[in-house]
Order: structure tokens, then sequence, then C-alpha cells
């Protein structure tokens, strides 16, 4: 019996039943809205959101693009993620879906840069918003590795960067509700530590993945 | 009666057997092992030519595939699942330089013995057998051969070669990146 052989014969023998699994896009869709919940939850309990943020949003439309394109971009990574856990189930298409929706909410905050929707201001300041979007990012980040560690992601630093962002994108995006409108505040403040949060994880897997190589 | 091509009397079949092994069957799942092992070998000795290493890469492979069984969907096709795995994993360990260090081990095994290298493990005759390698563009084809193959070092590939240390770090990255591609969108 050759190596092969043999090698076969140890991976077959006493062979355990494999318990029926969720499908991964409701793990997925799961995951988004409790950890959405969270997040917005979180935000509230550390402090009031900006007095006039909600009638901005009924009334300004660009706004309203702006919260949207974020939350597709939230969408997106999140499923592209969870479906890089399984072999071959993240289509090319949806990478590059996910890229559109990425590049078009960052689009229409650097197009604010120049151009602002809403006129900036100081109006709900928060004191700490910078480590409070990378903090409450880290449950719902936690939360996703433990579902997809079930799986068996062909790239882990990918998935680990996608999920992050998506978790770093949830605080990120709502505190440009909660906290000040003013883009280069909303690009330092929220969207670098939601940035972080996704490097972070990548860096991590990676790191651990090299003494645990599958 | 209209016959399925051997693809689809592959996928049906592997499909079933790795349903069944989902199931605990542990005869189904030796004999979708077996099969597939023999699939791997001819697949990764036509993209990579027929080299000692092959039958360390297949066994790499099985291991993911059991490792990763739970996680194919029986209403989806199998082939996709099983070529997706087997991609990864045989660029990885091209890209681990596992290939150089059994290289090297077998020739100074081979050296110790005094017995003549079998013809499979020529490295040069078996590259013309492999279809991936004659695709690559020859500076990347030739660095990969030498570092990956040959089992030189950086810098014995680079003396070689007559350029520097970083430009034969940068062919052979991109001549994996060029492998990678051909292996996941075949021309």
């Amino acid at each position: 019996m050759n190596d092969t052989q043999d090698l076969i014969l140890r991976l077959t023998t006493g062979l355990q039943a494999q318990k029926p699994r969720l499908s991964i896009w409701i793990q997925a869709f799961t995951w988004l809205v409790i950890s959405g919940v969270i997040t917005v939850l979180l935000i509230h309990m550390s402090g009031p959101i900006r007095s006039n943020a909600l009638s901005q949003l009924f009334s300004t439309p660009r706004f309203a693009l702006e919260i949207a394109s974020g939350i597709s971009a939230i969408a997106a990574l999140a499923v592209t993620g969870f479906l890089s856990a399984v072999p071959a189930a993240a289509h090319r298409g949806l990478f590059l879906l996910t890229l559109l929706s990425l590049t078009l909410f960052l689009g229409l905050n650097a197009y604010a840069l120049f151009n602002p929707p809403l006129a900036p201001s100081t109006l709900g300041k928060r004191e700490h918003c910078l480590y409070e979007t990378f903090v409450y990012g880290i449950l719902p980040l936690a939360f996703a590795w433990h579902l997809i560690s079930r799986y068996y992601p062909l790239n882990p630093g990918r998935t680990a960067a996608m999920l992050g962002l998506s978790a770093g994108l949830m605080s990120a995006v709502y505190m440009q509700i909660a906290c000040v409108y003013e883009p280069v505040h909303m690009f330092i403040y929220h969207l670098m530590p939601a940035s972080l949060l996704g490097l972070s994880a990548a860096l991590c897997t990676l790191w651990r993945t090299r003494f645990h190589t599958r | 009666m209209e016959k399925g091509n051997p693809h689809q009397q592959d996928e049906t079949r592997w499909a079933t057997l790795m349903q069944e092994a989902q199931a605990g069957n542990e005869e189904d799942y030796r004999q979708l092992l077996n099969e597939l092992a023999t699939f791997i070998k001819s697949y990764l000795v036509s993209r990579f030519g027929n080299h000692c290493f092959i039958e360390d890469w297949v066994q790499d492979i099985l291991i993911a595939i059991h490792e990763a069984r739970h996680t194919y969907d029986t209403g989806r096709r199998i082939r996709p699942w099983l070529f997706a795995i087997i991609h990864h994993k045989a660029i990885d360990a091209l890209r681990r330089k596992k290939s150089y260090d059994r290289l090297l081990s077998a020739q100074q095994q081979e050296a110790l013995a005094q017995v003549p290298a079998a013809p499979n493990c020529c490295p040069e005759e078996a590259l013309a057998r492999g279809e991936l390698m004659d695709h690559l563009r020859p500076k990347h084809r030739d660095a990969l051969v030498l570092t990956k193959i040959q089992g030189y070092s950086i810098r014995d590939a680079a003396r070689q070669l007559g350029v520097s240390e970083g430009t034969v770090k940068i062919r052979v990255f991109r001549g994996i990146r060029e492998l990678r591609k051909q292996l996941e969108f075949p021309s």
C-alpha cells in the first residue's frame, strides 16, 4: 500500500456523519441584522446622536444616498466574506459587485469633501468617536469569525479583511448619523478606524495561519 | 437514450458519493477519495509535469478535501468546489517551496545511493509535458523552474539568469500569479 492509499484509509476510518448546517446566506444575513442592531445600540448607549440627523436623512437626498451606499457596501462585504468561507461559493462577479459598492460609498464621501450635501458643523460631536468606531466593530467581527471558522476559507486573510471592514463600516456609517457631519472628520475619525479594523483582522488571521497552516 | 459525457458522469457520481460521505458512509467515501486521487494526480501532471513532488501535492489536496467536506452543498455542482480546493492547494504548495525541499531531499538520497534518477523525476523533461508551465512567459518560467523545480536559491538563480535577486523574486511572484490565473481561467 503506498502513502496515498494509506492516507485514504486513515481519513476514511471512523468517519463521522456531518451535522446539517444553516445556509451560509442565512448566516450572513443573520449576522448583518444582529451586528447592525448591536452597533446601533452601543452607539446610542454611549451618547446621544446628532439632533437633526434624522430630519437631514429625509430632507437631503445626497446624504441619504451616502448612508444607503454605506449600508450596501456593508452588506456586500458581509455576504462576500461569508461566501468566501466556502470553496467556490463566492463568484468573481460578487467580488466585483462588492468592490463597486465600496467604490461608490467612498466616491460619494470623497465628492463630499469638495461639495458636501450638508453644511459641515460640530453639532453632535463625540469626544472619542475614533476609538468608538474601532471598538464597536470588534464584537461583530468576533461573532462573524466564530460563524465562519466552522467553514473552510481558502483565503483566510481576504475573508477576515472583508468581514473586518464590514464590521468597522457598521459603526462608521452610523457615526455619520450619530456624530458630526464634516467630510474630513468622517474620513479621519470614522472611515480610517473602520479600515484599520479590516486590516487588523487580515493581519491577525495571516499571522495565525502562518503557525496553523491549512 | 443520450449518454452523459464523462465529466457529467463523474459529477453525478462524485456528488452522490460525497453526500454519502457526509452521512458517514466510509465505503463510499473511500471510493470517492480513491477516484479523486487518480483524477487529481493526472490533472496536476498535465498542468505542472510529472515531478517527484506531485504525489505530496495529491495528499495535501486530499487532506484539504477531507477537512472541507462539510462545506460542500449537495444542491450545487461538485467540480467547482473541488477545483477551487485543488487550485488553491497547488499554488500554495508551489509558493511554499515544498517542491524544492522534496526535490532536493530526493536528489540527495539518490546521490548517496548512487542510483540514477528515475526518468520521471527529470525536471526538464517533465516540464516539457506540463501544459501550464509551457504557457508562461519565458522569463517567468525560467525563474520558476530554477527556484521551485530545480531547487536553486534566489542568489544562484539570479547568477544563472544574469539578473538581480530582486528581479528573480519579482519574476517568481508573477509566474505564480500567471499560473493561478491559468488554473482559474484556462484559455
